[in-house]
């Protein structure tokens, strides 16, 4: 029970970090729209996309696929609806 | 194309159900000032958006009312889920829930249902950022009332989310009408549509 708790907890931090990395890359995203040429932002965003695929690729490898084009589930059943949806907050799936 | 994510853009935890807050956040979901409305508009307007830094920020902004959406429709659902009959009584959700149960619809919080009306997309890029930035003020306003109308910290949270990213938004917008109108012909003075005819 203890290790299953630590397990979730590792799952939501991990969740929770791509939540804010991609927050920070969703406001790089549309100041960029309009300052195409701000040195610091095209830098900040280079960084955070990278990082992010960082933490997405790991979190897939070990949970499973959070982006529809990146399902990569066992030959046996089809996973990507298996768990909480993202409105649930934990009942019902995870999240 | 899109590529949905299984994940909502900023975290949505509420522990207790309250109808009264549902109904009135619904409004956000399928009201006049809406997300529902605000991604239609901006995903239509940028088909005639002749400034491709500027269609794009439509794109950007228009896939991020649809993560609102999302949000709302997730507040909305936690807010309803394990309701008792007499608390959706006592809490007014009564004439929602005869037609409606807690499934989610698009409909103001006075229960009119969603209308394209509510947006243009008039093919002039002026008139249309005009409307854009007032859009984002009028969402914002929206945020605010229901701010003063709800008091759980779970609710008030991702609201108040939503409500600095329409100020965000009321600023990429100004910007970008400052982008269209620096590319204004010159002989142009009195700002006709640039978009049509086509030069």
């Amino acid at each position: 029970m203890m290790r299953m708790d630590n397990m979730n907890n590792q799952r939501s931090r991990l969740f929770e970090e791509i939540g804010k990395i991609s927050f920070a890359i969703d406001e790089l995203r549309l100041y960029l729209d309009t300052h195409p040429k701000c040195p610091e932002a095209l830098q900040m965003i280079k960084e955070y996309m990278k990082k992010r695929h960082e933490l997405v690729a790991e979190y897939t490898s070990k949970y499973g696929a959070i982006t529809a084009y990146a399902i990569n589930d066992g030959d046996k059943e089809w996973l990507w609806n298996a768990g909480y949806m993202p409105w649930e907050n934990g009942e019902g799936g995870f999240c | 194309m899109w590529e949905y994510e299984k994940r909502l853009q900023y975290p949505v935890k509420i522990k207790n159900p309250d109808a009264r807050a549902a109904k009135v956040i619904l409004s956000q979901y399928g009201g006049p000032d809406g997300e529902l409305g605000a991604s239609l508009r901006y995903l239509s307007q940028r088909f005639a958006m002749p400034d491709a830094r500027v269609a794009g920020l439509l794109t950007d902004i228009g896939t991020e009312e649809l993560a609102h959406l999302e949000i709302i429709g997730s507040i909305v659902r936690q807010l309803t889920r394990n309701l008792t009959i007499e608390q959706l009584k006592a809490e007014g959700f009564d004439a929602y829930f005869v037609d409606h149960t807690t499934g989610i619809y698009p409909a103001s919080a006075a229960g009119v249902p969603f209308t394209a009306a509510y947006l243009q997309s008039k093919g002039d890029p002026l008139t249309d950022l005009t409307e854009d930035m007032g859009a984002e003020q009028k969402a914002r306003t929206t945020y605010d009332n229901i701010l003063k109308l709800v008091d759980d910290p779970d609710v008030i949270d991702p609201i108040r989310f939503l409500r600095e990213r329409e100020i965000v938004h009321f600023q990429r917008f100004g910007e970008a009408m400052g982008m269209v109108r620096d590319k204004l012909d010159s002989k142009n003075y009195y700002q006709y549509n640039p978009a049509f005819p086509a030069k």
